[in-house]
């Protein structure tokens, strides 16, 4: 079953917070309390407290932020600096749809090539220069530049080119009609940078953070300690309610844990399937779940032996029990996958029929393809998070009776990202759920994607892909990707047998806090420290 | 020999520790036969269960025995300890002797670079090594073979220095022998005893050395059932089951001591004068 049931990730408590910005003046506190507390109790709950100011949240995250650059952002915790410091023209809504930023509003010629962006007048970056179109050209010049090395670079959609019309007017012209525009400028390393700052070359953006954000960057050791204070100029009056934030970093999961039910830290932004349940029971700690697109996959390197044969992909493919490795690899916190990126928490998706396990015909498919006896392969897994590991172990026993006899390779997550990710022909990854289908696709899977992993190079799923981005009708993008899902499921260059819910851990004192399905949207200038 | 034995027994140290190596040989070898259930088999709806009456020692996160998966992994945890140890003995006692029976510059300079190495310490030497060789098993051996060397190297040249004034050594140099004849058939069967007692105790830090590396995710890869792999696995589920902890440990301490009794025991036997 790929469907997962409405995304939850967004609570009533949110759409109150953004659109009504709360009242903050004592008096307004007061007589909240005292007049309206018993009524406002009574309707919303603990949702309609009013935000208070003040305090500091102490984030744990998995590993170090090691790049500042917002442009050249690729992990978890480097995207919540980015987004506490800088802010793009658009940002992410928890229905995948675009919302303002530093852009108020935009709209497009009729053909959807052409697109106009009104920026958010008198907004200051952190040194005080005031935002303009400029800074937009120039942002976005950067990241289309190959020699910045960004990832944004095709995940922004197919812009030709950027120019400014007024001070605060931004136009877009695209190399072809691209309906999610909006939405692709929301992607994590699209954050505006003063023009000033990137001709003068970036080497200062690895030191400094020289945004919008609502936060300011007070000190940053990446693999230990980053602190960000409140930005008093922030375009939102009230915003951000948080006097401090500090992002620490807990490799270890079980430490991470331990420091959140310790009250070390306030918010673990990625909690392990395998702590979850202990979260949930301890006091003044709350465990955090939503439906995600993130996934686990298993490389296969299409362009080399053995994984060149379609028929010892599909074998490897059909070894699988999938319900069995959602509870083995997720801990039953997650969905089963069919062998294509995206699933129920997209916007647009096709369900395929799951996959069942059938180790007469994956031995079959073996033994066409030239493997009577079985094949020797050796998986590499990077030791962080443990599920891959899991994943690994998991699956060489699944594909055992198929002939396959997989030995499983672990490293530490740094040698894994510097020897094997993007190189190695069979190794396990694991990606967040991006913003579009369109996103995903052409991250990993076109032959011209930046982490084309799989080195799989379908002609005709590049052309399906390259369509559904020019598509503007709804309907006809659906059958489109849905066309495209389908070569993927039959042609299997990755396997994709689990999707995993996003799992957090809270103290209950936060609030605020909404769990992103994307997994790359944090919105800690909403959040607000309660009593206690 | 017998007498030794005798004696050895006749020690409380020797009867507990040499009772629970041979368990643990029994293990290493019949364990797989021994064991209750295959110790890579998924029993995936009694995942995480405690200690009880059809698993024993409970499960672990894949369901899997972990009594089986102690028993199947004795013969790795000790096959590779006692390699790692036999390793540096061999080469220890043979650079030893060597140095000591050729004495002047060549003892000076080898005596100076065990002290080099010896310097650097023993966790970090085989971390380097192993660094160096990649992940596995066999390189684990290895890399504690070598970082025992240099100390074994000590030991047995102090003991060969004393033996090197005896008379019978004088002879054969006398006689005309071949260094390679006096190192090998002449010193090193006399140096033989406090080397055995050492490299016995050893084996003990072999099992923990080796424990460390697959805790580290540098020895054993998974699903191998070493037991140091074993712990490392079980430390996420250490708040789920506690078991899958907590057996492994206890295994790998209870040979540990085990040896270091049995090494005490063998020291006393054979130096009665103690």
């Amino acid at each position: 079953m790929l469907v997962i049931g409405e995304r939850d990730g967004c609570r009533p408590g949110m759409e109150a917070l953004m659109d009504r910005p709360a009242p903050l003046s004592r008096r307004n506190l007061l007589a909240g309390t005292a007049a309206g507390g018993l009524a406002l109790v009574g309707l919303h709950g603990a949702h309609a407290q009013t935000a208070r100011r003040g305090g500091t949240l102490r984030i744990s995250v998995e590993q170090a932020p090691s790049k500042l650059n917002p442009l050249q952002h690729r992990v978890g915790p480097e995207y919540l600096l980015g987004e506490m410091l800088y802010s793009g023209l658009t940002r992410l809504g928890p229905d995948m749809a675009a919302q303002p930023d530093l852009a108020t509003s935009w709209s497009s010629n009729p053909e959807l090539t052409e697109w106009t962006f009104r920026l958010r007048p008198q907004v200051a970056f952190h040194d005080g220069s005031a935002l303009t179109a400029q800074d937009v050209v120039a942002t976005f010049q950067a990241i289309l530049d190959p020699a910045t090395g960004s990832p944004g670079r095709s995940n922004i959609g197919p812009v030709d080119s950027v120019t400014a019309v007024d001070p605060l007017t931004v136009l877009f012209r695209l190399k072809g009609a691209y309906a999610d525009l909006p939405v692709a400028l929301a992607y994590t390393n699209a954050r505006i940078i003063p023009a000033a700052v990137l001709k003068g070359g970036m080497a200062r953006l690895d030191r400094e953070a020289l945004g919008t954000g609502p936060f300011r960057l007070v000190s940053y050791e990446p693999s230990r300690l980053t602190v960000l204070e409140r930005n008093p100029d922030y375009y939102h009056p009230e915003r951000p309610y948080l006097d401090r934030v500090e992002v620490q970093v807990f490799p270890d999961a079980t430490a991470r844990t331990a420091a959140l039910l310790a009250g070390d830290s306030d918010l673990m932004l990625s909690a392990a399937p395998t702590d979850f349940a202990r979260m949930e029971g301890a006091p003044g700690v709350k465990g955090l779940r939503t439906p995600s697109g993130q996934f686990l996959n298993v490389i296969m390197g299409c362009n080399q032996k053995p994984f060149d044969d379609v028929r010892v992909r599909r074998a490897l493919a059909l070894t699988i029990d999938r319900e069995a490795m959602v509870e083995l690899a997720a801990e039953g916190l997650g969905t089963v996958g069919a062998d294509t990126p995206v699933n129920a928490a997209y916007r647009f998706n096709t369900a395929l029929p799951p996959r069942e396990a059938n180790i007469a015909e994956a031995k079959k498919l073996l033994a066409e393809a030239g493997y009577p006896r079985g094949l020797e392969l050796t998986l590499v897994a990077s030791d962080r998070p443990n599920t891959r590991a899991q994943l690994g172990v998991a699956l060489r026993e699944m594909a055992k009776p198929a002939g396959f006899n997989i030995n499983l390779q672990t490293m530490a997550h740094a040698t894994f990202l510097d020897q094997v990710w993007l190189k190695g022909p069979f190794y396990i990854g694991l990606y967040n759920m991006q913003p579009t289908t369109d996103g995903i696709f052409s991250l990993l899977y076109a032959s011209s994607a930046p982490w084309n992993e799989s080195k799989w190079n379908n002609a005709s799923f590049d052309k399906l892909v390259e369509d559904a981005r020019r598509t503007a009708d709804d309907a006809r993008r659906r059958e489109l990707y849905a066309r495209a899902q389908k070569i993927m499921y039959d042609e299997v260059p990755t396997l994709i047998p689990v999707f995993f819910d996003l799992l957090a851990g809270i103290r209950t004192r936060v609030q605020g806090f909404n769990l992103h399905p994307r997994g790359a949207v944090y919105r800690i200038e909403e959040v607000w420290l309660g009593g206690a | 020999m017998p007498d030794t034995l005798r004696h050895l027994l006749r020690t409380p140290q020797g009867l507990i520790g040499g009772g629970i190596i041979l368990m643990a040989l029994l293990a290493a070898i019949g364990g797989p036969a021994i064991a209750p259930f295959d110790p890579e088999a998924f029993h995936v709806r009694a995942r995480f269960s405690g200690p009880g009456a059809t698993y024993w020692l409970g499960t672990d996160q894949f369901g899997r025995d972990i009594l089986s998966r102690i028993l199947a992994g004795a013969r790795s945890t000790l096959f590779l300890a006692v390699a790692a140890t036999a390793l540096g003995t061999v080469a220890g006692a043979v650079l030893g002797t060597l140095s000591a029976f050729i004495g002047g510059w060549v003892d000076e300079a080898l005596m100076r670079i065990v002290d080099a190495v010896m310097a650097i310490p023993n966790l970090l030497f085989t971390l380097l090594i192993v660094t160096v060789l990649g992940a596995s098993g066999v390189n684990a051996l290895i890399a504690l073979g070598i970082a025992f060397t240099p100390g074994m190297a000590r030991i047995t040249r102090s003991v060969a220095l004393a033996v090197r004034q005896q008379d019978f050594v004088n002879a054969a140099v006398a006689r005309g022998e071949t260094g390679s004849f006096i190192v090998l058939r002449e010193m090193l069967p006399n140096v033989v005893g406090p080397i055995i007692v050492e490299a016995t105790i050893r084996v003990a830090f072999a099992v923990m050395g080796l424990a460390t590396l697959s805790f580290l995710g540098l020895g054993a890869q998974p699903p191998s059932s070493e037991w140091g792999l074993m712990v490392a696995e079980a430390r996420p589920y250490l708040f789920r089951n506690a078991w899958m902890m907590l057996f492994p440990g206890l295994a790998i301490a209870l040979v540990a001591v085990a040896f270091n009794l049995f090494g005490d025991g063998l020291r006393d036997a054979l130096n009665p004068r103690a």
